[in-house]
């Protein structure tokens, strides 16, 4: 055997210390800055009524690089939040109470029901530049962020061993190392995988929200969304083509450049010590980890990180005086300050709320509720056909270990796609076929939702045990004996985590797909989606409130009644035994 | 159904099976060699050998859940179809359906038979108090303790009446007590010729257990899974376990493994009828087994200069046989013990190993790895290399070429130990590059990385 080394590998010389990998980096940060300041720029943008857009291809990277910096922002918002809120509901037992439910209901409400009275509010407090567009777009992607990380974090807080704290506590920790030694990598692996799905949300209201117009009413900014919807309005199918391209590589992009990347780097923080034999591998990780500049940023970090930013650990044990800003902190009540505040906000937001409602009439009410029953028909079928669909094909993948492999990244892109972008193009398509939009408004729905179901049943069909499958291939199980002792028994929490996902979504895509413009002409659906559209359009605010506020209760009763019981159900009697 | 010339006709036949798993050239890893195996009528055999040594893959091929990569699997003296009919198998953790009743459970073995309603249900009144379930039917199996769950994965088999049951380590999910127990009660239903199956093969672990339950010993041999011999059990049934007939051979199975795992490929000259060991390998490179320096430090540690008898030694520190025979054979590669005949004892280093402190300790490690081979190779890959750092791939690349018979990543996680332990490389999962081990220091950082990083 001949195993001379320097023979071997002719074709692997792979550089390791790469240049390459250092000038990228550093093109990146130095790309990042500038598109930053772009954005910067655009907020101090005068307002204008039409939307000023170059549909050539040269600008479209300049507008997804704005389209991804809100994104950014608001995520950095929704981190700080996180921190913050998931804390205190955390360490604070009688706050805990009432943040938990709380964060439980706007969690389930459908943010797209808000996003035209944000959007008219902001824009009616800046006027004059385009302050109140971007900060909405910003709020928007946040609110569709951050409930879903915050979670991720309370739970990983609660979840904290006590051993941990313990050692933190005798190891005479200030705060801040505990929160980066504790209990910031104890919950790296949620909140990387909950950022990932809150991410891919934000681009769907990104998308809306770039591209909103009402009526005559254009308040579209600067972004990929908007480039769309122009090009949409002139029918470039070229500037289509590249905007969906576009959009493309940017999910993409984020997948294999930030989330594989974390994902493979967070499960160093995983608690067990068993190592599993499949390991998770990103090959950018492990290229730029071997440049310099990414180690020395990473050294400078990481001892930023662990410096104890307080006060110096005292090596032995004397009593640290309060200092007079802690005095100071301590002295302030700040319980009763923080409730009177919020019992004057809700206060105030309940008076002015019922003001509005009382001016709708009963005939209005009446046309809210059913066009709600509209809505909620088309919610559930969309649910149903995308369930149909997916449910055998997600079976057969995640059956198939090399197949899924490959498709179950593929899905998560898919649904990471904002689909609202596409809308206008797949309107054309209905009609073309003779159909209309009372039920196209359903295959628009299902476009955003089929593919959270897809993945679920996946990852669900693909924990299967083994010898589950085998037993029914060796007592001879055929077909639809198959299906009904193994497959569907066997998917169904997935697919019950599936359906919560993707109802929510149908929800949030009413809005736009019960509501289209397309090429100048507005096509509708009867349903509470398009009414929350027409009220704004004609300026009815009482009855865009009934609405908006018919819409969140009852999508949050729905969701407390029926998907959370349903899945709940299939926890406690379909779960696999350990 | 039995006539005079079905009785010499094997029910399954395996003739010259091949297995190999893995994906690409590379890393296409032989777990099974020309394996040829009958099972007759009312034949009781067990498959007992190491870890890796193939036996489960044996079993899943002959109930046809997998395909052999070559070689015949004959039913019935016929090419067997893709899922054996004649077979019902006991699974090592139940394989039962969490949302069907115990009831549901066992009746799922009858879903496709000729049964009427009426006749299905007299077979699952005998067969659950068989196992003694009787009054469980509509409990859920999450309910249930493992011995319960396991009654009902037996009972599930039973059910279909096969020609040959199969049971994967059916007891080794179990506590010691109730597997004893379950294992008497299948030393029993073995017996009850009134029930429909006439063969039983179990893969286990555990030589007494093969002892006490089979006709027919198959032990194996690992990297790749052979058969190594096959021991005929003429002791009748009930059989004690205290017997010195019981003892003797429980012994002489022990003798066998202890050939087949630390004398790798010389056939054990005492033997005659063992089936051939397989290819020669490069003998200028020995795999190392699956165990961490930290067992082999343990085993050491209990060592005296004067020989032990392996089994004894075994049974002392509760290790299972073909386990702690790993942990020795380990030993004897690094030179720190020998193993004349059927005993083991400390080696000069070995010796030297006990008395040194934990940083000697380490530096005997260290040179006793690099005398062996695989250790000095990787050592010159990186040292001939331009950054003195090796990938992981390349690494993985190297040991598939070494040792065709092993899985590379398995291969390389043990070598990592150990090299971690003598301090001789170092590797760092994130970046997957292995390079020489250098000591690093807190507080300050080594005086070439401040040079690096123009601090």
């Amino acid at each position: 055997m001949d195993l001379n080394p320097a023979q071997r590998h002719p074709s692997t010389p792979e550089p390791r210390r790469s240049v390459v990998a250092d000038c990228l980096v550093v093109v990146a940060l130095i790309g990042g800055l500038f598109s930053l300041i772009g954005l910067g720029h655009e907020f101090n943008h005068p307002f204008q009524s039409k939307v000023d857009i170059d549909l050539s291809p040269w600008y479209l990277p300049y507008y997804t690089m704005l389209s991804f910096l809100r994104g950014a922002v608001a995520y950095v918002l929704s981190f700080a939040f996180t921190l913050v809120y998931a804390r205190w509901a955390a360490y604070d037992r009688q706050a805990e109470r009432f943040l938990i439910p709380l964060l439980d209901i706007l969690q389930s409400m459908p943010l797209s029901a808000f996003l035209v009275p944000i959007e008219l509010a902001l824009v009616a407090i800046f006027p004059h530049n385009n302050i109140g567009i971007e900060l909405s777009c910003i709020i928007v992607i946040f609110t569709g962020q951050v409930w879903n990380m915050t979670f991720s974090f309370y739970y990983s807080l609660k979840a904290l061993p006590a051993d941990f704290a313990f050692v933190g506590k005798l190891a005479r920790f200030t705060p801040w190392q505990k929160f980066t030694q504790i209990e910031l990598p104890f919950a790296t692996k949620g909140m990387v995988y909950n950022s990932m799905v809150s991410v891919a949300g934000g681009w769907f209201f990104l998308s809306i929200i770039e591209a909103f117009t009402i009526g005559d009413q254009d308040y579209r900014v600067k972004g990929v969304g908007s480039y769309m919807s122009v090009a949409q309005e002139q029918k470039n199918g070229w500037a289509q083509f590249y905007a969906v391209v576009a959009v493309v590589i940017m999910v993409v992009a984020i997948d294999q450049l930030i989330w594989r990347p974390l994902i493979v780097w967070s499960n160093r923080f995983k608690i067990e010590d068993t190592e599993a034999e499949f390991q998770e591998r990103s090959a950018v990780l492990r290229y730029f980890s071997r440049s310099w500049v990414v180690k020395w940023l990473n050294e400078r970090f990481s001892s930023l990180i662990r410096r104890p930013v307080v006060a110096a650990a005292p090596t032995t044990l004397t009593v640290r005086q309060p200092s007079v800003f802690a005095k100071l902190y301590a002295s302030i009540p700040w319980r009763p300050i923080f409730l009177i505040m919020a019992a004057v906000i809700l206060g105030f937001g309940a008076y002015s709320l019922v003001k509005l409602l009382w001016a709708v009439t009963f005939s209005e009410w009446l046309n809210i509720m059913g066009c709600l029953l509209l809505t909620l028909i088309r919610v559930l079928t969309a649910i149903a056909l995308s369930t149909l669909i997916a449910v055998p094909i997600g079976v057969w993948i995640g059956s198939n270990p090399k197949l899924s492999k490959y498709l179950m990244p593929l899905t998560q892109i898919a649904a990471s796609f904002p689909s609202p972008l596409v809308f206008p193009n797949i309107v054309i398509l209905i009609y073309l076929l003779h159909g209309n939009l009372q039920w196209g408004s359903v295959v628009l729905m299902m476009l955003g939702t089929i593919w959270y179901i897809l993945f679920n049943v996946i990852s669900g069909a693909s924990a299967i045990p083994q010898d589950l499958r085998a037993c029914t291939q060796l007592t001879h199980l055929k077909g639809w004996q198959k299906w009904r002792t193994l497959y569907l028994p066997g998917v169904f929490p997935a697919l019950t985590t599936g359906w919560i996902t993707a109802a929510g979504g149908a929800w949030n895509a009413s809005i736009v797909s019960e509501y289209v413009q397309y090429q100048g002409k507005t096509e509708t659906a009867t349903g509470l989606g398009s009414l929350i559209q027409q009220a704004t359009d004609k300026g009815q605010f009482s009855v865009l409130a009934a609405a908006v506020l018919s819409m969140a209760i009852f999508v949050v009763i729905f969701n407390r009644f029926v998907w959370k019981r349903l899945s709940a159900i299939a926890q406690e009697r379909y779960q696999f035994l350990t | 159904m039995t006539t005079s010339t079905a009785t010499t006709e094997p029910i399954v036949e395996l003739i010259g099976v091949e297995m190999r798993f893995g994906e690409g050239d590379d890393q296409k890893m032989k777990v099974l060699e020309d394996i040829n195996l009958k099972i007759q009528e009312h034949d009781v055999m067990a498959l007992l050998g190491p870890s890796g040594c193939g036996k489960s893959t044996i079993m899943r091929i002959l109930t046809g859940l997998i395909k052999p990569t070559s070689g015949l699997v004959k039913y019935m003296g016929k090419p067997m179809p893709s899922v054996n009919p004649g077979v019902a198998m006991v699974f090592q953790n139940f394989a039962l359906f969490p949302w069907l009743s115990v009831r549901e459970n066992i009746l799922l073995g009858l879903e496709n038979s000729t049964y009427s309603q009426e006749e299905k249900e007299q077979h699952f009144q005998k067969i659950i108090e068989m196992v003694g379930l009787d009054g469980y039917g509509d409990v859920l199996p999450k309910e249930l303790s493992g011995g319960m769950k396991q009654r009902v994965g037996i009972a599930r088999a039973l059910i279909m009446e096969p020609q040959i049951l199969c049971m994967d380590e059916p007891f080794s999910a179990l506590d010691v007590l109730t597997g004893e127990t379950l294992r008497n009660e299948i030393g029993r239903i073995a017996m009850d010729s009134t029930l429909g199956f006439k063969s039983l093969v179990i893969v286990t672990h555990n030589i007494a257990e093969a002892v006490y339950l089979a006709r027919n010993i198959v032990v194996l041999a690992a990297h790749p899974g052979r058969v190594q011999k096959i021991v005929h059990n003429p002791l009748p049934y009930p059989r004690d376990s205290a017997s010195p007939a019981f003892q003797q051979l429980v012994s002489q199975i022990h003798g066998i493994l202890t050939n087949s795992v630390l004398d790798d490929g010389e056939p054990p000259a005492t033997e005659t009828e063992v089936v051939s060991p397989g290819s020669v390998q490069d003998d200028a490179y020995e795999p190392i087994p699956n165990v961490t320096m930290g067992e082999v430090m343990g085993l050491v540690q209990m060592l005296k200069p004067e020989p032990e008898n392996l089994f004894a030694l075994a049974t002392r520190l509760k290790k299972d046989f073909s386990t702690f025979l790993s942990v020795v054979k380990a030993a004897e590669l690094i030179d720190l013990v020998e193993t004349p005949g059927q005993t083991v004892r400390l080696t000069a280093s070995g010796i030297a190993f006990q008395k040194a402190d934990v940083k000697n300790r380490k530096r005997l490690i260290h040179d006793l790895l690099l005398a062996l081979k695989i250790f000095k190779h990787l050592a010159d890959r990186i040292d001939q290399s331009e950054n003195k750092e090796i990938t992981e791939e390349e690494a993985l690349h190297d040991l598939a070429q070494i040792f065709p018979n092993e899985r590379p990543k398995i291969l390389f996680k043990n070598l990592v130990g150990w090299a971690r332990y003598g301090e001789l490389f170092s590797f760092d999962p994130r970046t997957a590059i292995l390079k020489k081990f250098e000591k690093t220091y807190l507080g300050k950082p080594p005086a070439s990385r401040l040079k690096e990083t123009g601090a």
